[in-house]
This record gives structure tokens, sequence and C-alpha cells, in this order.
């Protein structure tokens, strides 16, 4: 019976989802919605309501999201397509020369420690674990010091007008 | 308040953690509000190169030319000084006289003395 009414929980949202992860990777999206309907079954959760459900599908989505971005960081050739932008446009190529210098120049305003935390882990996806031994410091401070850097770059990128501006940033 | 499960939270967005997780965050607002905010810095990102950190190795120490010098500046300084300071004539100074006279009564007594105790050993 459970095995059921999820298909129906799925089958309700499978169209939001795949709109939502179509505007962030493109034609990576289908094959991105497999692996969260995939998580979904597997968690084996069960949701009173059909509010809960959907924001714990969004919340795998988000997830899987900042895994894709990390892995395809270095291959915007594979986004291209995706999003109709075409690099090759200087206006485009412009844009992005910006927003490459101002988030270098945005790190190194950064203290080391904390902008060191960000490169590792965009860069090498180093672990927590072992930037927080390479650094002399505890998981949490490690863990800190990657959403400080976050926190830091997402007012830039508002600043920027990359990012709509938000309640807690 | 932040919640207590952040950095929990933090691991599991950063794709450490077990997926049983995500019940807690997707109920919690302040863990999906950190989840959005990653996701979205992340999509922004997405297309710009992050350099590795550069690792600044450890240096001898640096040798201070401009206190050096001013170091060097202060001896020869001095050296010039104290030597100006030889060769140049020193300056006349009366001298202090003293009372001459009153010294050779002194000893014209004491030799008087010398002499009578002479004397005494005479007659001794």
């Amino acid at each position: 019976m459970h095995a059921v009414r999820l298909e129906d929980r799925i089958d309700r949202h499978r169209d939001a989802l795949t709109a939502f992860l179509r505007r962030r990777v493109g034609s990576d999206a289908e094959e991105l919605s497999q692996e969260v309907w995939l998580r979904v079954v597997r968690s084996q959760a069960r949701f009173a309501d059909e509010a809960a459900f959907r924001a714990f599908v969004f919340t795998i989505a988000r997830r899987l999201l900042i895994d894709h971005y990390r892995k395809h960081q270095r291959k915007p050739e594979m986004l291209e397509e995706a999003e109709g932008q075409d690099l090759e446009n200087p206006e485009n190529q412009l844009v992005a020369h910006q927003l490459a210098d101002r988030v270098d120049a945005e790190l190194r305003k950064m203290k080391p420690e904390i902008s060191q935390v960000f490169r590792w882990r965009a860069s090498e996806q180093v672990s927590f674990q072992e930037i927080a031994d390479r650094q002399g410091v505890g998981l949490n401070t490690a863990l800190g010091r990657m959403h400080r850097a976050v926190q830091k770059l997402s007012e830039a990128l508002v600043d920027l007008g990359v990012l709509p501006p938000g309640e807690d940033r | 308040m932040n919640c207590v499960e952040r950095e929990r939270t933090l691991a599991w967005i950063g794709g450490e953690g077990n997926d049983a997780h995500a019940v807690h965050v997707s109920g919690c607002v302040d863990c999906s509000q950190l989840l959005t905010l990653h996701e979205e810095v992340g999509f922004a990102l997405r297309k710009v190169e992050i350099q590795a950190p550069v690792l600044v190795r450890a240096r001898p120490p640096r040798i201070r030319w401009g206190w050096l010098v001013l170091a060097a500046a202060v001896v020869v300084i001095g050296f010039g000084y104290r030597w100006t300071a030889v060769v140049e004539p020193i300056p006349s100074v009366d001298p202090v006289l003293l009372d001459a006279e009153g010294f050779d009564e002194d000893i014209d007594d004491l030799e008087a003395e010398i002499a009578a105790i002479e004397e005494d050993f005479d007659i001794l």
C-alpha cells in the first residue's frame, strides 16, 4: 500500500522536479531526477502530508545539484548547451571573466584559513576531515569556515546582481 | 537561532553524510536555508574555475636592509664624532692656581718638625 502511495506522490511531483532541475542543469535534468527518486524511495521516509514530502524531494534534489555543480565546475562546455548560452559570445565571456575576477577578489579579501577551505573544496574536492587535519582544527571549525566563505561569496553575488537579495544572506 | 544540527547539515550539504538527514533538513527552516544558500552559490559559480589555495612556504628570516644601513650610518657618525673630538685642539683652560704660598709654608713647617725630631734622635 505504501509503495502505491509513494508512486502516486512521485507522479504528482515528477514534472515540477524535472522542470526545476532543467532550469539548473539543462539536459542533465532527466538523469538527475532519476537519482532523486531513487534516493527518495531508498530513504523509506514517510510523510504525513504532501507539502512535507515535496520539501523532502526538493531537499534531496538541491543536495544532488551541489554535487553536480562541483563535478562539472571545471567543464563549463557541458552546461553551455543546457542553458542556451554561448561562451564564444564576447559579452558572455566578459560576464564570465568579471564574475571570476570578483570571486577571486572576494576570496583574497577573506582570511586565508577561510578561503583555503573553499578553494580546497571547489578545486580538489578535499573532504572536510582532510581539510580540518591540514589546518590543524576540528571538523566543525572547517565546516564553519566553509559556510562563512559561501556566505561572503553570496553577498558578493547579490551585489553583482547574480543572485537575488535574500533575507538571510 | 541556529539549529543544533547545523554542523551535521553543513557536512551533509558537502556530501559527507547520510541521506536520512534530508528528513531533518526538509523540516528545519534554518537547515533548509543553509542548503538553499549553498545550492544557489554553487549554481552561480558553476562556470567559475576556482584555483587551489597557494600554500605559502616558510621563508628564512628576511634581512631588514633599511635597519642595517641605518645602524651602519649611526656607527660611522659615532666614530666620526669621536675622531673629530680627539683631533680637535683642546680649548685652553685657565689653570687653577693653587695656593702656592700657603703650600710652601706648610712644607716649611713640616721640615721644621722633621729637623726637630732628628735633633731629638741625636740627643738620644
